[in-house]
């Protein structure tokens, strides 16, 4: 698992989707699907967590296909407020694939983030510090994942 | 029948007339026949025929030769004879026509003899074939020809038929050598040719080079017999008239197809007439065309079109709008603070942000728009779309820009200003549009960027304004239309003078007087500011040294001054030409003119406190305030800002503020100077937080020169009378 000049960038953004909740929903599924799919050829492994019409999401890979990939990210106005929380360098993965996680309706995960992102941490934002905004987001959101979490170690790590 | 003509039978003879010229007709037209086949068809099995053919015209003419001999008795032949020989005969007629056309020269010799064997062969035989019996009751008839007049005229026919038979095959033998050779020749030059060439007999390919061979993919032995229009299906050769030159496409091996510059042209060859086609490979041509194409229409590091290239299609959709009435929209889009990234992370990491940018611009754009890249950080769109749709785009073009670059593991902030122009409301031809844009884009960038503007006739009044005062400024210092101002400061304890602030003042003929804040960021921007400064301290200064000794003058200086390498030599020769003492000159400087970490402003600051000048810090609290520039450079004094002094002393945060500020000043060894100081409460602020100078409306707005001159006259009388 361990590979030389790993990125990790950690963004949130917020969904600019017209429509009904359907309709939305519907959209995501394809983000997702087409995601997996070109994440998974680009050697990118992650999490994406969308809740209450908020995007956070992981992403680790090379830099080359991490810049890539967010470039392309950064290129789609499907959604808006678009911040950049974290970019790291690391020495090996902590994601093994690339998962979805949904929340529950009526969980408002918009309020768990950026709240619990507070500008120092932003400032200082380390690998560890993007997952554990990650896990912090997972594990409350976790029961309603539509992928096993079983996959993302920020799971099955204690907190 | 030479033979029989000079034979002797013994008994008298004659020949029949009329079997006799049958018999010539019958020779003439085998030998005709059989030498027209043998020139005209090819292998050997034909020649061979044609040979039976010439044999069988020499049978019937000796035997029908025979048959027209009369003697005077009766005339038998012996059929064994007859067969026979006229078998041999006929065998070696097809092999001497074999060997006369054959292509080896050895061979070739073969075929006179034996021609001459065969009519050996036949005479012999004939002649041993017949047998006469004497029969005196036989009568010659009356019309029978005496051999004597036959003889030289049958000879001669005979010989020369076939002597001229020879000949001509000999002919024919040797054009189609030479025909050979000319093809061989041509195959050979063929070969060697840059261009794909195919010989065509009536739309098939007979020949092709190892070029056409190469470009199409197929053996050279693959495309003999191949149609030319499979090699060329979209290619109609009667288009084509003489040396004319077309463009095709040539489906080569494996359906692959290629662009192909196609010459079609009539040849000889021999004596046949036969079409060549010449293929010329265009596509490095094409590939080199699209590059310039591309050099020339677009913008070789975004991919969009450059200026020229979106001038042009901003020109066309202006015509178009005159005959179709379709509304578009003008977006300018500017980079903010891009000067900075190619600055310090250097201009690789500068292009590529530009080579994004112009692909996230490219994600802006509905269907029917435009994106262009008209030069540096400038990018403009050009949209079929209402108003309503030019607010989406613009608000997409900043969104998109304002997201995070990542180079390098490098996250790169950059925002857009962005101009909208309408047409046709904001006018319709190009560089009304763009002047409109322009405008709206200025607006953007004077509101701090990262954000767009439309378009408003007041921007167009604005910016003349500002073109007017901008060409009056020019001229101003010229027609001395400057004049300086001086707002004494005082010890608030003691009320004495210590000298004044030097204030420029614009007489304007029209508008009055214009305050600094109107024209010194306008003389900034358009480069008047080091003129001007240096007229104001060289004024200021020249006032300074008629005051009372002891009263100082404190100059402005802008951020672009003390960017300049000659501000010391200027100061210190302004001081040399006016005989002011150093220590009675300070200089002030706000902080965004140190906020750029420039060497060059350091090191005129520490050259001219060197040089024993005073400088002091001016609007200390409303920028950035950051303490660092404190400690960086030792500033003699500390200028609180007015706006901190309006609410004191009934607000305590501000007064909480200055006497913190006023206690670091004093800490660092800096004066204390508090401006706008409107009221004894004030004054009396000031005096008790140990202050060390006030300035403000309490004590005088800023006065002329000879006012000042008036005011310190007094104190000075004042105190020498007191």
């Amino acid at each position: 698992m361990s590979e030389m000049h790993l990125c990790r960038l950690l963004y949130r953004s917020e969904a600019a989707i017209p429509g009904s909740r359907q309709a939305v929903e519907a959209v995501v599924d394809g983000i997702v699907r087409s995601s997996s799919k070109s994440n998974a050829t680009a050697g990118i492994t992650g999490a994406l967590v969308f809740a209450s019409g908020t995007f956070i999401q992981a992403l680790e890979g090379s830099a080359r296909s991490v810049e890539a990939t967010f470039e392309r990210i950064c290129c789609d106005l499907r959604h808006r407020q678009f911040q950049l929380l974290a970019v790291t360098t690391a020495s090996s993965r902590v994601f093994s694939d690339w998962a979805m996680v949904r929340s529950r309706p009526g969980v408002d995960l918009a309020r768990l983030c950026p709240a619990s992102v507070s500008e120092p941490q932003l400032q200082q934002a380390s690998a560890a510090e993007a997952i554990r905004i990650m896990r912090i987001a997972l594990l409350r959101e976790g029961a309603a994942g539509a992928r096993p979490l079983a996959s993302l170690p920020a799971y099955s790590m204690p907190c | 029948m030479i033979a029989m003509l000079a034979f002797q039978p013994g008994m008298p003879s004659a020949f029949e007339p009329f079997l006799m010229a049958i018999s010539l007709i019958a020779v003439i037209m085998g030998i005709t026949l059989g030498m027209l086949k043998a020139i005209r068809q090819r292998g050997r099995a034909a020649r061979f025929q044609a040979g039976l053919i010439i044999g069988t015209g020499v049978v019937i003419l000796h035997y029908m030769g025979q048959a027209s001999y009369l003697v005077r008795g009766h005339v038998t032949f012996d059929p064994v004879f007859v067969v026979t020989s006229t078998l041999i005969s006929l065998g070696l007629y097809g092999t001497a026509i074999v060997a006369a056309a054959e292509r080896n020269r050895r061979l070739r010799r073969w075929g006179g003899p034996l021609l001459l064997l065969a009519i050996v062969v036949l005479h012999v035989g004939g002649m041993a074939s017949l047998e006469l019996e004497f029969d005196p009751r036989v009568e010659l008839p009356s019309h029978s020809l005496p051999p004597e007049s036959v003889a030289p005229i049958v000879g001669a026919v005979s010989f020369s038929l076939v002597v001229l038979a020879l000949l001509g095959l000999r002919f024919s033998v040797a054009a189609a050598v030479r025909l050979r050779r000319d093809r061989q020749r041509l195959s050979e030059l063929a070969n060697i040719a840059l261009e794909g060439l195919a010989i065509c007999d009536d739309g098939v390919i007979v020949s092709a080079n190892e070029s056409l061979a190469k470009l199409s993919g197929f053996d050279r032995a693959e495309l003999v017999g191949r149609s030319i229009s499979a090699l060329l299906p979209t290619f109609n050769g009667d288009d084509l008239a003489g040396l004319e030159e077309a463009d095709a496409t040539l489906v080569g091996a494996n359906d692959i197809a290629l662009p192909v510059r196609v010459l079609r042209n009539e040849v000889m060859l021999g004596r046949k007439r036969q079409i060549v086609f010449a293929f010329r490979d265009q596509r490095e041509r094409l590939r080199t065309e699209a590059r310039i194409r591309d050099l020339a229409f677009f913008d070789p590091l975004s991919g969009l079109p450059n200026r020229a290239h979106f001038s042009d299609m901003l020109a066309r959709r202006a015509g178009s709008f005159r005959s179709e009435g379709r509304a578009f929209v003008l977006l300018l889009v500017n980079l903010d603070r891009f000067k900075g990234v190619n600055e310090t992370l250097g201009h690789g990491v500068g292009d590529e942000v530009l080579r994004r940018a112009g692909s996230r611009l490219r994600a802006c754009i509905r269907e029917g728009g435009i994106a262009g890249r008209l030069g540096g950080d400038e990018f403009a769109l050009l949209l079929t779309c209402d108003a309503a749709g030019a607010e989406t785009a613009a608000a997409d073009v900043v969104e998109l820009l304002a997201r995070p670059f990542l180079i390098d593991g490098c996250a790169i902030q950059v925002t857009a200003s962005v101009g909208v122009a309408l047409a046709p409301d904001d006018g319709v031809e190009p560089e009304e549009l763009t002047r409109a844009a322009e405008l709206a884009r200025s607006r953007s960038k004077e509101e701090g960027g990262n954000t767009f503007r439309f378009f408003e006739p007041e921007m167009d009044e604005h910016a003349r304004q500002r073109q007017l005062l901008e060409a009056e400024l020019r001229h101003a210092l010229g027609r001395e239309q400057f004049e300086v101002h001086y707002q004494p400061q005082v010890d608030p304890r003691t009320g004495d003078f210590q000298g004044a602030e030097a204030l420029v003042r614009w007489n304007h003929p029209d508008r009055g007087m214009v305050g600094p804040d109107r024209f010194i960021p306008l003389a900034e921007e358009i480069g008047l500011i080091g003129a001007i400064g240096e007229w104001v301290l060289q004024t200021a200064c020249t006032e300074a040294a008629s005051w009372p000794n002891g009263l100082s003058v404190a100059v402005n200086l802008s951020p672009r001054q003390l960017r300049d390498r000659n501000l010391v030599a200027t100061v210190l020769a302004i001081l040399e030409v006016t005989g002011l003492d150093a220590h009675r000159l300070e200089l002030e400087i706000t902080e965004s003119a140190i906020i750029q970490d420039d060497e060059v402003t350091y090191g005129n600051m520490r050259e001219l406190q060197a040089a024993g000048i005073r400088v002091s810090m001016d609007d200390f609290g409303t920028g950035y305030s950051s303490l660092s520039y404190l400690r960086r450079f030792p500033f003699d004094k500390l200028k609180i800002d007015r706006s901190f002094v309006q609410s004191i002393p009934e607000d305590p945060d501000s007064v909480a503020i200055v006497q913190a500020v006023a206690t670091l000043g004093r800490k660092l060894g800096m004066t204390v100077r508090i401006e706008g100081v409107e009221t004894g409460a004030q004054r009396f602020f000031a005096a008790s937080e140990c202050c060390d100078q006030i300035q403000g409306y309490l004590i005088s707005r800023p006065v002329p020169a000879d006012a000042i001159r008036t005011m310190f006259a007094g104190a000075t009388a004042t105190r020498l009378t007191a």
